[in-house]
């Protein structure tokens, strides 16, 4: 057991900081890119474009990917190193195509033949295809394996009908990897087929949902006899359910999104001296230093519980029902936090971004109305709390409908 | 970087875990439990034939030599078989020892206790309920070349059967609270020195009052030097903590193991109960805090070996986490076991008094948020 970095690992650490050095500028490092895109769009997309341009060329797009499909082929830790001091200096994402190269792009190297890998992925990294998820429908949420969207065989093409909902930027993508019912005889995980999908086909209408933070992230999307060509077809026909699960090795520690929570924490504990409840600053309550504390203290948890899942993984074990646990444990943290930046405002934390007298500009407010689009999406805690049960514990499922 | 144990660690785990299992089982420990001296010689005598008192001592003096890693897996299992023993307290006199002694008085009292012959104990605590080292109280008036000790030591673990007690005492006023505390090696033979069992809500280990009236010592019976037992009393404290927390670990996975057994195989409304989500949540919630709380205790561990400065803050984490934790394993496990976990023959209970035990020791989750409070500068 050795938590501090092998001398492999303290080196590539010192490389990426010191290129990350060469490359962000030190504005861009104290403001991150929401804020530079909010005061300069026009030139924080610039910035953005030639930024990952070095990073494909440097060989850090597709960093977990495997060598032969263009990636790096690093082991879970030297990704997790790279992602950490990535957030650490507050940069930019790692990628324009996201969902492509987080995602979608998964599927496609395991699954593609090799036309189709000489099509999709060169878009992937250079950022000019822009992919959604079409998985989630009206009817079909927390049960995703019950999809009904309709793709009928008719040749060389099939014929698509029906909607999905919540897909995170589709009103940007220019492809979809969609999931279809092309056997509605077979029990439901077995007639299911992955399609990749131009968005820019006729028949295919997006609609974005406005969130109950006023945000437009996801939208519907409906298909109105769309036809999608056989060659766009991910895997075989029927097997689209494991294609759509298909993971590469993914670092999966989640100590990245900690490092976010701890600023937080330390927002928190800056406003509490100056704050005040009942006459006094807020960090002298003993029940707010408590809270703090437990917070504090869940959120390092964490940390240490993304290193252990982390050596697992770079050991070569499958971690895929870890992530269950450090998605609970990460959004329970951050609905703590959140909750207690609102203690800390107080009667004042009714107060939105843009009123007068409004505090940080309404931000632990902000954070609250975000949260349950965090924890919601990609399975709900009930659902995280079924998989743990079930598949770490090893008790039972229900009666529920699996067929 | 790697935080998983090594394979050798994992062999003692396993050996440890065996051991346990085959000579400690939970019919052996209600044995134990009726007898007033709340461990068993021959138990006690084998587990130091496979050296667990010497684990942390290092081999000049009759040890093993092993790490912190190391013994926080021991501890684990110890935890887990709900292990009734002076082991944590014996330990902790051995930190004491190895912390403060000299190298006569090192060469004097590890080797024994090493070997199992000698149970040593370490009296960190005084009527008051006050943690560190403000509950130091208890005080020790010169006397020519000898001390005259005065006071009381509340919940000395297995001081009636301890040949050894270290007790802190108060050799000075001036100054802070942690300068101005001695280390003393008591005898619980010592003319004035009264030792009386008390009856405790763990039955799987025993407690004692020890009060100090005139006893007088030399002073050759001072540990270390004179004033100069503060940092190590903290010291100690911070170790015996950890070495807790792996035990408080151990005794949640083993409690947390029967409620998830019971789950599968008890059956009603027509099917094991743990298909219900109703079982499953809590069940799946108590997964996720002892897996958060794991972390914080081996990486403790780990830093202690590596001398790392964060240590006290490291602890607090430790401490706090699985306080809460292992009494919320224990009572959920009585409440999904339903009426039979409620009766006397079902070994749940011993666990939920085993945790509750450990939860107020060496500081419960309150007292440990505050330290982090402080220490994370709030």
């Amino acid at each position: 057991m050795d938590l501090k970095d092998s001398p492999a690992e303290a080196a590539f650490r010192q490389e990426v900081r010191d290129w990350i050095k060469e490359n962000l500028p030190q504005e861009w490092q104290e403001k991150g890119f929401r804020k530079m895109l909010a005061t300069d769009p026009f030139g924080a997309v610039g910035f953005f474009t030639e930024w990952n341009k070095r990073l494909l060329q440097k060989g850090w797009l597709g960093f977990g990917w495997p060598k032969e499909v263009g990636g790096g082929g690093a082991s879970p830790v030297m990704q997790a190193i790279l992602n950490e001091e990535m957030t650490r200096h507050n940069a930019p994402p790692l990628g324009v195509s996201l969902m492509g190269l987080g995602w979608v792009g998964p599927s496609i190297v395991l699954y593609g033949n090799e036309e189709q890998k000489k099509r999709f992925l060169p878009g992937i990294f250079n950022g000019t295809d822009q992919w959604c998820q079409g998985f989630s429908e009206p009817g079909a949420g927390s049960d995703l394996a019950s999809l009904k969207c309709r793709a009928v065989r008719q040749g060389d093409h099939y014929l698509v009908n029906g909607q999905k909902t919540w897909t995170s930027i589709a009103n940007l993508a220019n492809w979809i990897m969609l999931l279809v019912r092309t056997d509605p005889s077979a029990p439901k995980r077995n007639g299911i087929t992955c399609l990749m999908v131009d968005m820019t086909s006729p028949g295919i209408t997006a609609r974005t949902i406005k969130q109950m933070n006023r945000h437009e992230e996801y939208s519907e999307v409906f298909f109105e006899d769309v036809n999608v060509p056989v060659e766009n077809r991910l895997g075989e026909e029927n097997k689209g359910w494991q294609v759509a699960k298909a993971t590469l090795v993914f670092e999966r520690s989640g100590i990245s999104e900690t490092i976010e929570l701890d600023r937080g924490v330390e927002a928190l504990k800056k406003a509490s001296k100056k704050l005040k409840k009942n006459g006094k600053p807020l960090n002298e309550d003993p029940v707010f230093r408590q809270k703090v504390a437990q917070t504090n203290m869940e959120l390092r948890a964490l940390k240490l519980l993304g290193l252990r899942i982390l050596s697992k993984q770079n050991r070569g074990k499958d971690v895929r029902n870890d992530s269950s646990v450090t998605k609970l444990g990460r959004l329970n943290v951050g609905y703590k936090l959140d909750c207690l930046g609102m203690d800390l405002l107080g009667t004042y934390s009714q107060l939105l971004r843009g009123s007068d007298s409004v505090i940080d500009q309404g931000k632990w407010t902000n954070r609250f109305l975000a949260w349950p689009g965090y924890v919601i999406g990609g399975g709900t805690p009930h659902i995280q709390k079924n998989i743990i049960a079930e598949r770490i514990l090893g008790l039972s499922p229900d009666d529920r409908d699996e067929k | 970087m790697d935080f998983e144990f090594s394979s050798e660690q994992e062999m003692l785990r396993n050996e440890s875990r065996k051991f346990l299992e085959k000579t400690c089982p939970l019919e052996k420990i209600r044995e134990i439990m009726e007898d007033k001296k709340g461990f068993a010689p021959e138990m006690w005598k084998q587990v130091s034939e496979l050296g667990w008192p010497a684990l942390i001592i290092p081999e000049q003096y009759g040890g093993i030599g092993m790490s912190m890693v190391d013994l926080v897996v021991v501890m684990e299992e110890m935890g887990r078989a709900l292990f009734p023993s002076p082991f944590l307290f014996n330990l902790m006199a051995t930190f004491a020892l190895l912390e403060a002694g000299s190298d006569e008085q090192k060469q004097k009292y590890l080797p024994a206790i090493a070997s199992g012959e000698c149970v040593a104990t370490f009296a960190f605590a005084e009527p008051g309920d006050m943690v560190d080292i403000h509950g130091v109280n208890a005080e020790a008036r010169p006397d020519g070349d000898s001390f005259i000790l005065n006071g009381t030591k509340m919940f000395v673990g297995y001081a009636h059967a301890a040949s050894l007690i270290i007790v802190p005492f108060r050799t000075s006023k001036n100054g802070k609270p942690e300068d101005g505390i001695t280390l003393f090696l008591i005898d619980p033979q010592d003319p004035g020195v009264k030792t009386t069992l008390l009856k405790g809500i763990d039955l799987t280990r025993k407690n004692c009052e020890v009060t100090f009236t005139n006893v007088k010592v030399g002073k050759e019976r001072i540990l270390g030097g004179k004033d100069q037992g503060g940092p190590v009393f903290k010291k100690v404290l911070n170790k015996g903590t950890i070495a807790l927390c792996a035990e408080m670990i151990g005794g949640a996975e083993g409690v947390f193991a029967k409620t998830v057994e019971y789950a599968k195989i008890r059956e009603q409304f027509g099917r094991p109960i743990g298909s219900f989500q109703g079982i499953k949540h809590p069940c799946a919630e108590t997964y996720v805090e002892i897996e958060l709380a794991k972390g914080l205790t081996y990486y403790t561990a780990w830093a202690f070996e590596q001398d790392l400065p964060d240590v006290d803050l490291s602890v607090s984490y430790a401490k706090a986490a699985i306080s809460d934790t292992f009494t919320r394993a224990g009572m959920d496990s009585i409440l999904i076991h339903g009426g039979v976990g409620y009766t006397w023959e079902c070994d749940v209970h011993l666990f939920l008094r085993r945790a509750k035990w450990s939860e107020y020791t060496l500081g419960d989750a309150t007292y440990h948020r505050e330290r982090i409070a402080q220490l994370i500068g709030m």
